[in-house]
Protein backbone atom coordinates (compact mmCIF):
# COMPACT_ATOMS: atom_id res chain seq x y z
CA UNK A 1 0.00 0.00 0.00
CA UNK A 2 2.75 2.35 1.02
CA UNK A 3 4.68 1.76 -2.29
CA UNK A 4 1.99 2.41 -4.43
CA UNK A 5 1.34 5.68 -2.99
CA UNK A 6 4.93 6.46 -3.31
CA UNK A 7 4.44 5.32 -7.16
CA UNK A 8 1.35 7.76 -6.97
CA UNK A 9 3.52 11.36 -5.90
CA UNK A 10 6.16 10.36 -8.06
CA UNK A 11 3.50 10.00 -10.87
CA UNK A 12 1.87 13.51 -9.66
CA UNK A 13 5.28 14.83 -10.08
CA UNK A 14 6.34 13.38 -13.58
CA UNK A 15 3.28 14.98 -14.48
CA UNK A 16 3.74 18.38 -12.95
CA UNK A 17 7.21 18.53 -14.69
CA UNK A 18 5.59 17.23 -17.86
CA UNK A 19 3.32 20.51 -17.76
CA UNK A 20 6.17 22.42 -16.91
CA UNK A 21 7.66 21.51 -20.44
CA UNK A 22 4.88 22.02 -22.40
CA UNK A 23 6.92 22.84 -25.73
CA UNK A 24 9.53 19.69 -25.03
CA UNK A 25 6.26 17.37 -24.38
CA UNK A 26 3.72 18.76 -26.73
CA UNK A 27 1.32 20.06 -24.15
CA UNK A 28 -0.69 23.27 -24.07
CA UNK A 29 0.53 26.29 -22.60
CA UNK A 30 -0.71 26.24 -18.31
CA UNK A 31 -1.83 29.76 -16.92
CA UNK A 32 -0.01 31.65 -14.51
CA UNK A 33 -2.04 30.07 -11.59
CA UNK A 34 -1.75 26.48 -13.12
CA UNK A 35 2.26 27.34 -13.30
CA UNK A 36 1.75 27.82 -10.23
CA UNK A 37 0.21 24.74 -8.78
CA UNK A 38 2.89 22.31 -10.97
CA UNK A 39 5.84 24.28 -9.60
CA UNK A 40 4.35 23.23 -5.81
CA UNK A 41 3.14 19.74 -7.03
CA UNK A 42 6.85 18.81 -8.28
CA UNK A 43 8.53 19.81 -5.11
CA UNK A 44 5.96 18.86 -2.58
CA UNK A 45 4.63 15.19 -4.15
CA UNK A 46 8.64 14.11 -4.17
CA UNK A 47 8.99 15.01 -0.59
CA UNK A 48 5.71 13.51 0.71
CA UNK A 49 6.98 10.20 -1.00
CA UNK A 50 10.44 10.49 0.51
CA UNK A 51 8.75 11.15 3.94
CA UNK A 52 6.48 8.06 3.33
CA UNK A 53 9.13 5.80 2.25
CA UNK A 54 11.78 6.69 5.05
CA UNK A 55 8.86 5.97 7.50
CA UNK A 56 9.49 2.10 7.72
CA UNK A 57 13.43 2.54 7.76
CA UNK A 58 15.87 4.63 6.40
CA UNK A 59 18.11 2.73 4.40
CA UNK A 60 15.40 0.92 2.58
CA UNK A 61 13.23 3.67 2.24
CA UNK A 62 15.58 5.74 0.13
CA UNK A 63 16.53 2.65 -1.90
CA UNK A 64 12.78 2.43 -2.28
CA UNK A 65 11.98 6.10 -3.01
CA UNK A 66 15.05 5.95 -5.83
CA UNK A 67 13.37 2.71 -7.20
CA UNK A 68 10.14 4.47 -7.63
CA UNK A 69 11.67 7.34 -9.34
CA UNK A 70 12.74 5.35 -11.89
CA UNK A 71 9.78 3.27 -12.67
CA UNK A 72 7.55 5.62 -12.56
CA UNK A 73 9.60 7.77 -15.12
CA UNK A 74 9.82 4.94 -17.06
CA UNK A 75 6.00 4.22 -17.40
CA UNK A 76 5.13 8.00 -17.87
CA UNK A 77 7.85 7.94 -20.79
CA UNK A 78 6.18 4.85 -22.37
CA UNK A 79 3.16 6.44 -21.82
CA UNK A 80 4.21 9.99 -23.66
CA UNK A 81 6.15 8.05 -26.34
CA UNK A 82 3.08 6.09 -27.33
CA UNK A 83 0.65 9.02 -26.97
CA UNK A 84 2.95 10.67 -30.08
CA UNK A 85 3.46 8.18 -31.97
CA UNK A 86 2.02 8.43 -35.35
CA UNK A 87 -0.49 5.95 -36.33
CA UNK A 88 0.85 2.73 -38.41
CA UNK B 1 29.91 25.23 -20.88
CA UNK B 2 32.74 25.24 -23.65
CA UNK B 3 31.81 23.21 -26.81
CA UNK B 4 35.62 21.42 -26.66
CA UNK B 5 35.19 20.03 -22.88
CA UNK B 6 31.19 18.42 -24.33
CA UNK B 7 33.19 16.97 -27.56
CA UNK B 8 36.57 15.61 -25.32
CA UNK B 9 33.58 13.93 -23.13
CA UNK B 10 31.74 12.95 -25.91
CA UNK B 11 34.74 10.81 -27.09
CA UNK B 12 35.79 9.64 -23.40
CA UNK B 13 32.56 8.78 -22.71
CA UNK B 14 32.05 6.59 -26.57
CA UNK B 15 35.68 5.07 -26.17
CA UNK B 16 35.86 3.98 -22.22
CA UNK B 17 31.84 3.29 -22.57
CA UNK B 18 32.29 0.79 -25.15
CA UNK B 19 35.48 -0.48 -24.01
CA UNK B 20 34.29 -1.08 -20.41
CA UNK B 21 30.69 -1.84 -21.50
CA UNK B 22 31.70 -5.20 -23.82
CA UNK B 23 32.43 -6.92 -19.92
CA UNK B 24 30.43 -4.64 -17.91
CA UNK B 25 26.80 -5.74 -19.63
CA UNK B 26 28.19 -9.18 -18.97
CA UNK B 27 29.16 -8.28 -15.45
CA UNK B 28 25.56 -6.58 -14.88
CA UNK B 29 23.48 -9.17 -16.33
CA UNK B 30 25.02 -11.39 -14.41
CA UNK B 31 24.56 -9.88 -10.99
CA UNK B 32 21.22 -9.11 -11.81
CA UNK B 33 20.40 -12.36 -11.96
CA UNK B 34 22.53 -12.71 -8.70
CA UNK B 35 19.77 -10.91 -6.89
CA UNK B 36 17.43 -14.12 -6.74
CA UNK B 37 20.86 -16.43 -6.91
CA UNK B 38 19.19 -18.41 -3.68
CA UNK B 39 15.67 -18.53 -5.92
CA UNK B 40 17.66 -20.11 -9.26
CA UNK B 41 19.67 -22.44 -6.81
CA UNK B 42 16.31 -23.78 -5.99
CA UNK B 43 14.62 -23.47 -9.34
CA UNK B 44 17.85 -26.10 -10.58
CA UNK B 45 17.29 -28.59 -7.81
CA UNK B 46 14.01 -29.42 -7.92
CA UNK B 47 14.82 -32.37 -5.79
CA UNK B 48 14.43 -29.68 -2.85
CA UNK B 49 10.87 -29.19 -1.89
CA UNK B 50 11.16 -28.14 1.10
CA UNK B 51 8.76 -25.10 1.93
CA UNK B 52 9.90 -20.92 2.94
CA UNK B 53 9.51 -20.58 6.67
CA UNK B 54 10.14 -24.33 7.16
CA UNK B 55 10.76 -24.95 11.39
CA UNK B 56 13.94 -26.05 12.31
CA UNK B 57 13.95 -28.72 14.99
CA UNK B 58 16.80 -29.95 17.45
CA UNK B 59 16.01 -33.41 15.42
CA UNK B 60 17.98 -31.73 12.23
CA UNK B 61 20.48 -29.34 14.67
CA UNK B 62 21.44 -33.11 15.87
CA UNK B 63 21.52 -34.92 12.67
CA UNK B 64 23.64 -32.41 10.95
CA UNK B 65 25.64 -32.09 14.30
CA UNK B 66 26.55 -35.73 14.10
CA UNK B 67 27.69 -35.10 10.25
CA UNK B 68 29.66 -32.26 11.01
CA UNK B 69 31.64 -34.39 13.92
CA UNK B 70 32.14 -37.20 11.31
CA UNK B 71 33.55 -34.70 8.83
CA UNK B 72 35.96 -33.29 11.94
CA UNK B 73 37.31 -36.66 12.23
CA UNK B 74 38.22 -36.93 8.97
CA UNK B 75 39.88 -33.64 9.00
CA UNK B 76 37.77 -31.78 6.91
CA UNK B 77 36.59 -28.20 7.77
CA UNK B 78 33.23 -27.46 7.46
CA UNK B 79 30.60 -24.95 8.10
CA UNK B 80 26.90 -25.16 8.90
CA UNK B 81 24.53 -22.62 6.75
CA UNK B 82 21.15 -22.22 8.63
CA UNK B 83 17.78 -22.01 7.20
CA UNK B 84 16.38 -18.58 5.94
CA UNK B 85 13.35 -17.56 4.18
CA UNK B 86 15.06 -17.89 0.58
CA UNK B 87 16.93 -21.06 1.38
CA UNK B 88 15.20 -22.68 4.05
CA UNK B 89 17.23 -26.44 4.20
CA UNK B 90 19.89 -27.11 6.54
CA UNK B 91 22.95 -27.28 4.91
CA UNK B 92 26.84 -28.44 5.67
CA UNK B 93 29.20 -27.34 3.63
CA UNK B 94 32.77 -27.13 2.37
CA UNK B 95 34.73 -25.33 -0.09
CA UNK B 96 35.81 -27.69 -3.06
CA UNK B 97 38.33 -24.83 -4.64
CA UNK B 98 35.21 -23.56 -6.96
CA UNK B 99 32.23 -23.48 -4.80
CA UNK B 100 30.38 -24.72 -1.64
CA UNK B 101 29.24 -27.85 -1.78
CA UNK B 102 27.84 -30.79 0.87
CA UNK B 103 24.56 -32.07 2.36
CA UNK B 104 21.26 -30.24 2.84
CA UNK B 105 19.18 -31.57 5.68
CA UNK B 106 15.43 -30.97 5.88
CA UNK B 107 15.02 -28.41 8.83
CA UNK B 108 12.19 -30.28 9.87
CA UNK B 109 13.17 -33.87 9.98
CA UNK B 110 17.45 -34.00 10.02
CA UNK B 111 16.59 -35.93 6.50
CA UNK B 112 19.50 -35.45 4.19
CA UNK B 113 17.86 -34.45 0.60
CA UNK B 114 19.66 -35.87 -2.12
CA UNK B 115 19.88 -32.91 -4.96
CA UNK B 116 21.52 -33.01 -8.33
CA UNK B 117 24.91 -31.49 -8.40
CA UNK B 118 24.91 -27.69 -9.89
CA UNK B 119 26.41 -24.39 -9.46
CA UNK B 120 23.22 -22.61 -9.81
CA UNK B 121 22.58 -19.46 -8.86
CA UNK B 122 26.13 -19.05 -7.85
CA UNK B 123 28.00 -19.32 -11.07
CA UNK B 124 26.03 -16.18 -11.81
CA UNK B 125 26.95 -14.36 -8.68
CA UNK B 126 30.79 -15.88 -8.95
CA UNK B 127 30.85 -14.67 -12.84
CA UNK B 128 29.31 -11.47 -11.43
CA UNK B 129 32.62 -10.66 -9.40
CA UNK B 130 35.12 -12.79 -11.09
CA UNK B 131 34.24 -13.44 -14.30
CA UNK B 132 35.28 -16.94 -13.39
CA UNK B 133 39.18 -15.60 -13.21
CA UNK B 134 39.76 -15.35 -9.76
CA UNK B 135 41.55 -12.91 -8.11
CA UNK B 136 42.39 -11.05 -11.16
CA UNK B 137 38.66 -11.00 -12.33
CA UNK B 138 37.71 -9.87 -9.36
CA UNK B 139 40.82 -6.98 -9.82
CA UNK B 140 39.32 -6.52 -13.78
CA UNK B 141 36.08 -6.09 -12.63
CA UNK B 142 36.77 -3.08 -9.86
CA UNK B 143 38.71 -1.51 -12.64
CA UNK B 144 36.21 -1.58 -15.30
CA UNK B 145 34.07 -0.28 -11.90
CA UNK B 146 35.99 2.79 -12.08
CA UNK B 147 36.07 3.07 -16.09
CA UNK B 148 32.20 2.76 -15.86
CA UNK B 149 32.10 5.67 -13.52
CA UNK B 150 34.03 7.76 -15.32
CA UNK B 151 32.11 7.02 -18.37
CA UNK B 152 28.68 8.20 -16.29
CA UNK B 153 30.45 11.52 -14.96
CA UNK B 154 31.31 12.62 -18.56
CA UNK B 155 28.07 11.35 -19.97
CA UNK B 156 26.40 13.89 -16.96
CA UNK B 157 28.52 16.40 -18.02
CA UNK B 158 27.84 16.10 -21.70
CA UNK B 159 23.78 15.51 -21.36
CA UNK B 160 24.15 18.10 -18.08
CA UNK B 161 21.71 20.97 -19.67
CA UNK B 162 18.85 18.54 -20.72
CA UNK B 163 19.57 16.46 -17.97
CA UNK B 164 16.22 17.62 -15.51
CA UNK B 165 14.26 18.63 -18.56
CA UNK B 166 14.12 15.84 -21.00
CA UNK B 167 13.91 12.64 -17.96
CA UNK B 168 10.89 11.58 -19.41
CA UNK B 169 11.82 11.93 -23.17
CA UNK B 170 11.24 9.47 -25.69
CA UNK B 171 10.55 9.76 -29.09
CA UNK B 172 9.82 6.29 -30.75
CA UNK B 173 8.87 8.00 -33.43
CA UNK B 174 11.84 9.77 -34.93
CA UNK B 175 14.92 8.90 -36.40
CA UNK B 176 15.84 5.07 -35.55
CA UNK B 177 19.46 6.33 -34.38
CA UNK B 178 18.23 9.38 -32.45
CA UNK B 179 15.39 6.64 -31.00
CA UNK B 180 18.21 4.72 -29.81
CA UNK B 181 19.68 7.80 -27.97
CA UNK B 182 16.58 9.18 -26.59
CA UNK B 183 16.22 5.08 -24.54
CA UNK B 184 19.72 5.18 -23.60
CA UNK B 185 19.52 8.97 -21.96
CA UNK B 186 15.92 7.80 -21.00
CA UNK B 187 17.18 4.52 -18.95
CA UNK B 188 20.43 6.10 -17.98
CA UNK B 189 18.91 9.13 -16.31
CA UNK B 190 16.05 7.40 -14.29
CA UNK B 191 18.32 4.65 -12.76
CA UNK B 192 21.25 7.09 -12.35
CA UNK B 193 20.95 6.44 -8.42
CA UNK B 194 21.03 3.42 -8.76
CA UNK B 195 23.72 2.37 -11.11
CA UNK B 196 26.10 4.79 -9.54
CA UNK B 197 25.03 3.30 -6.12
CA UNK B 198 25.92 -0.09 -7.28
CA UNK B 199 29.02 0.25 -9.59
CA UNK B 200 30.34 2.33 -6.48
CA UNK B 201 29.66 0.08 -3.64
CA UNK B 202 30.46 -2.83 -5.93
CA UNK B 203 34.07 -1.26 -6.76
CA UNK B 204 34.58 -0.06 -2.82
CA UNK B 205 33.82 -3.36 -1.48
CA UNK B 206 36.78 -5.03 -3.30
CA UNK B 207 38.66 -1.91 -3.58
CA UNK B 208 41.34 -3.73 -1.21
CA UNK B 209 42.71 -5.81 -4.20
CA UNK B 210 43.79 -2.65 -6.54
CA UNK B 211 44.24 -0.57 -4.03
CA UNK B 212 45.77 -2.19 -0.79
CA UNK B 213 45.49 -0.45 2.54
CA UNK B 214 49.26 -1.18 3.08
CA UNK B 215 51.13 1.79 4.69
CA UNK B 216 53.98 3.32 3.08
CA UNK B 217 56.41 2.34 4.92
CA UNK B 218 55.81 -1.39 4.38
CA UNK B 219 56.50 -1.06 1.24
CA UNK B 220 59.32 0.92 0.75
CA UNK B 221 60.75 -1.51 3.62
CA UNK B 222 63.30 -4.26 3.12
CA UNK B 223 61.75 -7.40 2.91
CA UNK B 224 62.40 -10.02 6.23
CA UNK B 225 62.71 -13.52 5.17
CA UNK B 226 60.34 -15.28 5.81
CA UNK B 227 60.29 -17.45 9.35
CA UNK B 228 58.89 -20.65 9.70
CA UNK B 229 55.70 -21.08 11.19
CA UNK B 230 56.23 -21.62 14.53
CA UNK B 231 52.53 -22.74 15.60
CA UNK B 232 50.83 -26.34 15.89
CA UNK B 233 49.97 -27.27 12.55
CA UNK B 234 48.90 -30.90 12.55
CA UNK B 235 46.53 -31.74 15.55
CA UNK B 236 46.35 -36.10 15.98
CA UNK B 237 43.76 -35.82 18.68
CA UNK B 238 40.14 -36.51 17.74
CA UNK B 239 37.98 -33.05 17.88
CA UNK B 240 35.40 -33.50 20.70
CA UNK B 241 32.60 -33.84 20.02
CA UNK B 242 29.94 -31.06 19.73
CA UNK B 243 27.51 -29.77 22.55
CA UNK B 244 23.43 -29.38 21.52
CA UNK B 245 23.25 -26.63 19.15
CA UNK B 246 19.96 -25.42 19.61
CA UNK B 247 20.02 -23.82 23.49
CA UNK B 248 23.66 -22.15 21.90
CA UNK B 249 21.34 -20.84 18.87
CA UNK B 250 18.83 -19.23 21.49
CA UNK B 251 21.75 -17.69 23.90
CA UNK B 252 23.98 -16.35 20.47
CA UNK B 253 20.32 -14.42 19.36
CA UNK B 254 19.98 -12.93 23.14
CA UNK B 255 24.25 -11.69 22.44
CA UNK B 256 23.68 -10.31 19.58
CA UNK B 257 21.15 -7.77 20.32
CA UNK B 258 17.73 -10.35 18.79
CA UNK B 259 19.45 -10.89 15.45
CA UNK B 260 18.68 -14.20 13.66
CA UNK B 261 21.92 -16.22 13.33
CA UNK B 262 23.74 -17.26 9.48
CA UNK B 263 25.80 -19.84 10.11
CA UNK B 264 27.88 -21.27 12.15
CA UNK B 265 31.87 -21.96 12.18
CA UNK B 266 33.91 -24.58 13.56
CA UNK B 267 36.97 -24.82 14.94
CA UNK B 268 39.07 -27.33 17.59
CA UNK B 269 38.80 -25.37 20.42
CA UNK B 270 35.04 -23.48 19.85
CA UNK B 271 32.56 -22.50 17.60
CA UNK B 272 31.43 -19.03 16.38
CA UNK B 273 27.52 -18.31 15.60
CA UNK B 274 27.74 -15.66 13.08
CA UNK B 275 24.58 -12.85 12.62
CA UNK B 276 22.56 -13.46 9.31
CA UNK B 277 23.26 -11.24 6.15
CA UNK B 278 19.67 -11.01 6.31
CA UNK B 279 19.00 -9.14 9.83
CA UNK B 280 19.99 -5.40 8.10
CA UNK B 281 21.24 -3.43 5.92
CA UNK B 282 24.80 -3.11 7.39
CA UNK B 283 26.03 -6.87 6.52
CA UNK B 284 28.66 -7.13 9.21
CA UNK B 285 30.57 -10.51 10.46
CA UNK B 286 29.33 -9.87 14.67
CA UNK B 287 29.78 -13.22 16.01
CA UNK B 288 29.31 -14.99 19.39
CA UNK B 289 32.30 -17.83 20.28
CA UNK B 290 31.54 -20.80 22.47
CA UNK B 291 33.63 -23.12 23.90
CA UNK B 292 33.93 -26.75 22.97
CA UNK B 293 32.97 -29.16 24.06
CA UNK B 294 30.55 -27.78 27.19
CA UNK B 295 29.24 -25.04 25.11
CA UNK B 296 30.23 -22.03 27.51
CA UNK B 297 29.85 -18.45 26.05
CA UNK B 298 33.12 -16.82 25.47
CA UNK B 299 31.95 -13.57 24.53
CA UNK B 300 30.58 -11.61 20.87
CA UNK B 301 32.41 -10.21 18.54
CA UNK B 302 31.51 -6.52 17.20
CA UNK B 303 33.23 -4.58 14.83
CA UNK B 304 32.43 -0.92 15.60
CA UNK B 305 33.60 2.89 14.48
CA UNK B 306 32.40 4.88 11.72
CA UNK B 307 34.58 3.49 9.21
CA UNK B 308 33.60 -0.14 9.69
CA UNK B 309 29.82 0.98 10.05
CA UNK B 310 30.31 2.34 6.37
CA UNK B 311 32.26 -0.52 4.65
CA UNK B 312 29.23 -2.44 6.17
CA UNK B 313 26.51 -0.45 4.87
CA UNK B 314 28.69 -0.28 0.92
CA UNK B 315 28.63 -4.42 1.54
CA UNK B 316 24.84 -4.32 2.73
CA UNK B 317 23.26 -1.76 -0.07
CA UNK B 318 25.47 -3.92 -2.53
CA UNK B 319 24.87 -7.29 -1.44
CA UNK B 320 21.21 -6.63 -0.78
CA UNK B 321 20.63 -9.52 1.18
CA UNK B 322 18.59 -7.95 3.70
CA UNK B 323 16.15 -6.62 1.70
CA UNK B 324 12.41 -8.07 1.34
CA UNK B 325 10.75 -9.61 -1.80
CA UNK B 326 9.32 -6.04 -2.92
CA UNK B 327 13.22 -3.77 -2.77
CA UNK B 328 14.45 -7.07 -4.35
CA UNK B 329 12.56 -6.68 -7.12
CA UNK B 330 13.45 -3.15 -7.22
CA UNK B 331 17.34 -3.85 -7.51
CA UNK B 332 16.29 -6.89 -10.27
CA UNK B 333 14.30 -4.19 -12.14
CA UNK B 334 17.15 -1.79 -11.55
CA UNK B 335 20.03 -4.02 -12.37
CA UNK B 336 18.23 -4.88 -15.72
CA UNK B 337 17.41 -1.38 -16.84
CA UNK B 338 21.05 -0.15 -15.61
CA UNK B 339 22.00 -3.73 -17.94
CA UNK B 340 19.93 -2.24 -21.15
CA UNK B 341 22.04 1.32 -20.76
CA UNK B 342 25.14 0.10 -21.28
CA UNK B 343 23.90 -2.34 -24.12
CA UNK B 344 21.96 0.73 -25.93
CA UNK B 345 25.13 2.26 -25.77
CA UNK B 346 27.13 -0.32 -27.23
CA UNK B 347 24.49 -0.12 -29.98
CA UNK B 348 24.51 3.90 -30.18
CA UNK B 349 28.21 3.13 -30.78
CA UNK B 350 28.28 0.82 -33.51
CA UNK B 351 25.71 2.58 -35.08
CA UNK B 352 26.87 6.17 -35.16
CA UNK B 353 30.49 4.76 -36.75
CA UNK B 354 28.61 1.96 -39.66
CA UNK B 355 28.55 4.71 -42.47
CA UNK B 356 32.01 5.92 -41.97
CA UNK B 357 33.94 2.90 -40.70
CA UNK B 358 31.44 -0.32 -41.57
CA UNK B 359 33.99 -1.19 -43.51
CA UNK B 360 36.68 -1.38 -41.85
CA UNK B 361 37.90 -5.22 -39.81
CA UNK B 362 37.79 -3.07 -36.65
CA UNK B 363 34.25 -2.10 -36.92
CA UNK B 364 33.48 -5.41 -38.08
CA UNK B 365 35.39 -6.84 -34.29
CA UNK B 366 33.11 -4.75 -32.42
CA UNK B 367 29.79 -5.59 -33.85
CA UNK B 368 30.46 -8.98 -33.49
CA UNK B 369 32.27 -8.53 -30.01
CA UNK B 370 28.69 -6.18 -29.40
CA UNK B 371 26.22 -8.83 -30.40
CA UNK B 372 28.09 -11.99 -28.59
CA UNK B 373 27.77 -9.86 -25.56
CA UNK B 374 24.28 -8.59 -25.75
CA UNK B 375 22.39 -11.72 -27.31
CA UNK B 376 25.00 -14.36 -26.98
CA UNK B 377 24.69 -13.98 -23.27
CA UNK B 378 21.18 -14.37 -22.87
CA UNK B 379 21.35 -17.67 -25.15
CA UNK B 380 24.46 -18.70 -23.38
CA UNK B 381 22.78 -18.40 -19.98
CA UNK B 382 19.64 -20.23 -20.60
CA UNK B 383 21.61 -23.07 -22.34
CA UNK B 384 22.60 -23.50 -18.84
CA UNK B 385 18.86 -23.52 -17.51
CA UNK B 386 17.93 -25.75 -20.12
CA UNK B 387 21.45 -27.96 -19.38
CA UNK B 388 20.07 -28.19 -15.74
CA UNK B 389 17.18 -29.32 -16.22
CA UNK B 390 17.95 -31.84 -19.36
CA UNK B 391 21.34 -33.55 -18.14
CA UNK B 392 20.51 -36.83 -15.81
CA UNK B 393 20.33 -35.99 -12.22
CA UNK B 394 22.60 -38.28 -11.24
CA UNK B 395 25.27 -38.05 -14.31
CA UNK B 396 29.02 -37.72 -12.61
CA UNK B 397 30.26 -34.02 -13.07
CA UNK B 398 27.00 -32.51 -14.43
CA UNK B 399 27.80 -29.29 -13.01
CA UNK B 400 31.13 -29.02 -14.79
CA UNK B 401 29.23 -29.88 -18.02
CA UNK B 402 26.46 -27.29 -16.98
CA UNK B 403 29.41 -24.73 -16.97
CA UNK B 404 31.30 -26.08 -20.27
CA UNK B 405 27.90 -25.69 -22.36
CA UNK B 406 27.64 -22.37 -21.14
CA UNK B 407 30.80 -21.40 -22.55
CA UNK B 408 30.60 -23.93 -25.69
CA UNK B 409 26.72 -21.92 -26.82
CA UNK B 410 28.71 -18.67 -25.91
CA UNK B 411 31.89 -19.43 -27.94
CA UNK B 412 29.44 -20.95 -31.09
CA UNK B 413 27.28 -17.03 -31.02
CA UNK B 414 31.31 -15.51 -31.00
CA UNK B 415 31.62 -17.57 -33.78
CA UNK B 416 28.31 -16.88 -35.79
CA UNK B 417 29.04 -13.54 -35.39
CA UNK B 418 32.43 -13.99 -36.43
CA UNK B 419 31.35 -15.41 -39.52
CA UNK B 420 28.75 -12.95 -40.55
CA UNK B 421 30.92 -10.11 -40.28
CA UNK B 422 31.78 -10.03 -43.70
CA UNK B 423 28.25 -8.88 -45.00
CA UNK B 424 26.93 -5.78 -45.33
CA UNK B 425 24.22 -6.12 -42.89
CA UNK B 426 24.86 -7.23 -39.33
CA UNK B 427 21.02 -8.21 -39.43
CA UNK B 428 22.36 -11.28 -40.69
CA UNK B 429 23.95 -12.32 -37.32
CA UNK B 430 21.38 -10.13 -34.97
CA UNK B 431 18.28 -11.95 -36.51
CA UNK B 432 18.94 -15.63 -35.66
CA UNK B 433 20.45 -15.12 -31.91
CA UNK B 434 17.50 -13.11 -31.24
CA UNK B 435 15.52 -15.54 -32.18
CA UNK B 436 17.75 -18.85 -30.56
CA UNK B 437 16.80 -16.37 -27.51
CA UNK B 438 12.99 -16.33 -28.59
CA UNK B 439 12.96 -20.26 -28.73
CA UNK B 440 14.57 -20.91 -25.80
CA UNK B 441 13.43 -18.54 -23.48
CA UNK B 442 10.00 -19.25 -24.65
CA UNK B 443 10.68 -22.97 -24.17
CA UNK B 444 11.43 -22.53 -20.28
CA UNK B 445 8.44 -22.66 -19.43
CA UNK B 446 7.36 -26.38 -21.32
CA UNK B 447 10.40 -27.56 -20.24
CA UNK B 448 9.81 -26.70 -16.80
CA UNK B 449 6.52 -28.31 -16.41
CA UNK B 450 7.75 -31.51 -18.41
CA UNK B 451 10.86 -32.32 -16.64
CA UNK B 452 9.94 -31.12 -13.22
CA UNK B 453 6.04 -31.04 -13.06
CA UNK B 454 5.95 -31.85 -9.28
CA UNK B 455 8.28 -28.93 -8.13
CA UNK B 456 6.46 -26.77 -10.23
CA UNK B 457 3.30 -27.24 -7.97
CA UNK B 458 4.97 -27.37 -4.68
CA UNK B 459 7.16 -24.18 -5.41
CA UNK B 460 5.23 -22.23 -7.65
CA UNK B 461 6.26 -18.90 -6.65
CA UNK B 462 9.54 -19.53 -7.50
CA UNK B 463 8.96 -21.44 -10.84
CA UNK B 464 6.96 -19.27 -12.10
CA UNK B 465 9.30 -15.81 -11.28
CA UNK B 466 11.95 -17.84 -13.42
CA UNK B 467 9.82 -19.15 -16.30
CA UNK B 468 8.28 -15.99 -16.50
CA UNK B 469 11.67 -14.19 -17.08
CA UNK B 470 12.21 -16.80 -19.82
CA UNK B 471 9.07 -15.37 -21.25
CA UNK B 472 10.14 -11.85 -20.71
CA UNK B 473 14.03 -12.56 -22.54
CA UNK B 474 11.57 -14.00 -25.51
CA UNK B 475 9.33 -11.09 -25.61
CA UNK B 476 12.03 -8.70 -25.86
CA UNK B 477 14.11 -10.73 -28.44
CA UNK B 478 11.13 -11.14 -30.52
CA UNK B 479 10.56 -7.09 -30.18
CA UNK B 480 14.27 -6.47 -31.24
CA UNK B 481 14.01 -8.63 -34.04
CA UNK B 482 10.87 -7.14 -35.82
CA UNK B 483 12.56 -3.43 -35.03
CA UNK B 484 15.15 -4.99 -37.04
CA UNK B 485 12.79 -6.34 -39.60
CA UNK B 486 11.15 -3.51 -40.02
CA UNK B 487 14.59 -1.69 -40.50
CA UNK B 488 15.09 -3.12 -43.74
CA UNK B 489 18.77 -2.74 -43.49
Amino acid sequence: MNFAIICGLWLMAFACHVRLQPARYRFARLTPHGRRVAVMGRIAAPACALMLAIRPGGITGVLTWFGSLSIMGLLVALWLALRHRPAA
Amino acid sequence: MRETLRTRLGWLHAWAGFLAGLIATCIFMTGTLSVFDAEMTRWMQPENQVPANAPLTGTALDAAAALIHEQQVRGSSVFLTLPSPRSPTLDVLHYDGQKFVGTLFDPRSGVPITVRATMGGTFFFSFHYTLLAGTTGTRLVDILGIALLVTIVSGIVIHLRALVPDIVMLRLSTARLRGWLDAHLLVGVLFLPFTIMIIYTGTVVNANLILPATPLTHLFAPEKPEMPAAGPTVTTAAPPPLPALAPLLATARRSLHGREIGFILFSPDRLSLYASDASGPFLTRDHADFSLPDGHLLGTTTTPGPIAHTMQAMHGLHYARFAPLGLRWLYFLSGLCATGTIASGLVLFIMKRRRASGHRIGFRIGEGLTITTITGLPISILVFLWCNHLLPATMTGRDRLETSLFFGAWILCAGHAALHSTSTSMNTAWRPQLAMTALLGGGLPVLDVVVCPHAVRSLWAIHAGMDGLGVLAAIMALYARRQLQDDGT
